[in-house]
């Protein structure tokens, strides 16, 4: 089955009757996932939005409640939304975050004790549309951690660029129920399967950022080792690789005060790079150092995640290493490791 | 881009006061092997690991970072013994300007600097190509660029500065102990009071509206904060403890609160930001926080006629008063 282009812009802007459309769109300098309030201004040249897509399920700040005098008012049920332009790394990094926010059995043989209703609710409305990288950036590494620039995980519908349409390539029933619903819109014919696999060889053979994964749940053996001082030299202690990273997902919630009896309830995002993330009340911060912290998200992508659900924590968006401002490579740092193991 | 010949001195002084045991360790830069255009920050403490300390048009990172605030890289030194550390223009600024205020011990440190060439911004090199990176290099006047798609191209060097390279007055390194030869090419400059004073013609409002769309994409990652030499409150900084009920100091990204952040942190720069620009470059969003670092140092320099670290001596304008201040002129 198969879209025209300029068609598939106009079933989104059709959409916007009905759900949300998030879609990445220039702002200033960078490109990110924003409210579409205007389909021309949807940008689906640039590779890499700078935040990664996981915002419109887990956004940076979200409301929880309102508390006013005695009386607490729960936030408003979200729309149905629709995630339209979503690379692929970026649709896998919200299947990963299923995994910690949704309550399953886990490969430990426990089950995960709390399911996340403001996750839930969001991912159960939200229809992720992904689609196919044809170039790579110099960052780019998705091949090394299982997935591929064509790849359908993690999407409800994969859009693999064809000539001046796409190929469509349906993995569940929330896509093939939008399908379903906007039927007129597609045509037949076309081999989704040959587009998916050409444009992943077009652009895999681009790719020169290789993360080796073959010591991925390795690392423990390394945890007192002092190679983290190494790998982590340099590292300012910002919140950089994990803000950005469509895996990480820690939060906290805050009260902020909004009159003299009233208040709203936030679930924010935060970072176990922040100095006062581990910071204990009675002044002991189990992890006090850089090289401590780094060797904390290094294991929690890389080791933790995969004893608890059996994946590794990355989708080799490459994120990280782009956007550090001490140039700190992902790919540089488990070369180091796995030298050492 | 150093020359052949001023490299090898580099690494012959440098391996030499390793071996000697005149200093623990040095802080210079080093090329990422993944990643092309980078470099990244390293620690030398052995002769073999000398060899891998380069600078080059992508050594942008501000190393006097490194010396204080919460991120130590200073081995634990042996009485007598010293740690070395590479310095450009900027670099040296940030430097002097903690020495002045007591936030580095400058009795440690063995200061090596450079004549700074200036640095390419590697951002604005891959946002005007169709295909990423595969390698770039540089030979003074021209870049040469290997695509991912294979395809090359031979770029212009001036017209890829980092903006900040371009209106620095202090290429040289200051009062450093040991200045490398000055072989490397010079860069353009412009005439950076003459740009403020136009862009400080343009309405207030306009200005306000301008930084205020660019700074609501602020993901509060802190990231300029952390990399910010002048920023050494270490663990104490307010925005790390934003319990207080207050709308606007609340971890949340909201408009009140990334303004609030950032006003906190300029106002505490504002006599002391040697305007690195190392914000600017920080920040994963790109935001143009440089307007605001350019605008302080504009102010400082026209209403006190001072600039933030050039001696380890002098004293910030807003950290003394004098006695005519009190009585009146």
């Amino acid at each position: 089955m198969k879209i025209k282009k300029e068609k598939m812009l106009s079933l989104i802007d059709e959409s916007r009757k009905t759900h949300v459309v998030y879609a990445p769109q220039k702002n200033g300098a960078v490109t990110n996932f924003k409210k579409v309030e205007d389909i021309k201004s949807i940008d689906l040249k640039t590779v890499r939005t700078a935040t990664p897509a996981k915002e419109a399920v887990f956004p940076q700040t979200e409301l929880i409640y309102k508390v006013e005098s005695d009386k607490v008012h729960q936030a408003d049920a979200s729309k149905p939304a629709i995630l339209f332009g979503v690379r692929p790394c970026d649709a896998r990094g919200i299947q990963v975050l299923d995994n910690f926010f949704l309550a399953r059995d886990r490969k430990d043989g426990g089950k995960q004790p709390f399911e996340d209703p403001y996750w839930k609710e969001k991912r159960d409305k939200t229809l992720i549309i992904a689609i196919a990288c044809e170039k790579p950036l110099s960052t780019c590494a998705c091949s090394s951690l299982g997935i591929h620039p064509a790849s359908e995980a993690g999407s409800d519908i994969l859009l693999v660029p064809e000539g001046d349409s796409y190929q469509l390539v349906v993995s569940t029933e929330k896509g093939k129920a939008f399908i379903e619903a906007n039927k007129s819109m597609f045509e037949d014919g076309g081999d989704a399967k040959a587009a998916q696999e050409k444009v992943k060889k077009a652009c895999e053979s681009m790719m020169i950022f290789k993360l080796d994964t073959s010591k991925a749940g390795q690392y423990m053996k390394l945890y007192e080792s002092p190679i983290w001082q190494k790998v982590s030299q340099g590292c300012i202690s910002c919140g950089v690789c994990t803000f950005f990273c469509p895996t990480c997902h820690c939060f906290e919630m805050r009260d902020r005060k909004t009159g003299a009896v009233s208040c709203d309830r936030d679930k924010c995002w935060d970072s176990c790079h922040f100095t006062v993330y581990s910071l204990e009340a009675s002044g002991h911060n189990p992890r006090p150092d850089v090289a401590a912290r780094y060797r904390n998200k290094i294991l929690d992508k890389y080791q933790y995640h995969m004893t608890l659900y059996g994946e590794i924590a990355c989708t080799g968006c490459g994120r990280c290493s782009d956007l550090c401002p001490s140039g700190i490579s992902l790919s540089e740092t488990l070369k180091t490791l796995g030298g050492a193991l | 881009m150093m020359t052949e010949k001023t490299l090898a001195y580099f690494r012959k002084i440098v391996k030499e006061a390793i071996k000697s045991g005149k200093i623990a360790g040095f802080l210079g830069w080093r090329e990422v092997a993944d990643m092309p255009g980078k470099t990244r920050a390293f620690v030398a403490t052995t002769p073999e690991e000398v060899d891998l300390l380069v600078f080059n048009s992508f050594s942008r990172e501000n190393l006097s970072r490194l010396l204080g605030g919460k991120t130590f890289y200073i081995p634990e030194l042996k009485k007598g013994q010293k740690f070395g550390v590479m310095v450009k223009g900027c670099d040296s600024r940030n430097l002097l300007a903690n020495v002045a205020e007591n936030k580095v011990d400058r009795d440690n440190l063995w200061v090596i600097g450079v004549k700074c060439p200036g640095t390419i911004d590697i951002d604005l090199v891959r946002s005007g190509l169709d295909s990423d990176i595969k390698n770039i290099t540089d030979d003074g006047t021209t870049l040469h660029v290997e695509m991912l798609d294979g395809k090359k191209a031979d770029l212009v060097k001036s017209d890829y500065y980092d903006p900040r390279c371009l209106r620095c007055p202090y290429t040289s390194a200051l009062e450093v102990d040991e200045l490398l030869p000055d072989d490397m090419p010079k860069k353009p400059t412009k005439n950076w009071e003459k740009w403020m004073e136009s862009y400080l013609q343009k309405p207030f409002e306009e200005r306000r509206a301008y930084i205020i769309s660019q700074l609501s994409r602020c993901t509060m990652c802190f990231a300029c904060r952390d990399a910010c030499p002048g920023c050494y409150c270490n663990t104490n900084c307010i925005m790390d403890y934003p319990k207080l009920p207050e709308p606007y100091l609340q971890k949340g990204t909201s408009l009140a609160s990334i303004l609030t952040y950032h006003f906190i942190h300029y106002f505490h720069l504002s006599d002391r930001c040697t305007n690195c620009g190392e914000c600017a470059r920080a920040c994963p969003e790109s935001i143009p926080l440089n307007l605001i670092t350019e605008q302080l140092g504009y102010m400082t320099k026209t209403t006190w006629d001072f600039e933030p670290g050039t001696s380890d001596k002098a004293k910030t304008p807003l950290a003394l008063y004098k006695v005519e201040e009190v009585l009146g002129r």
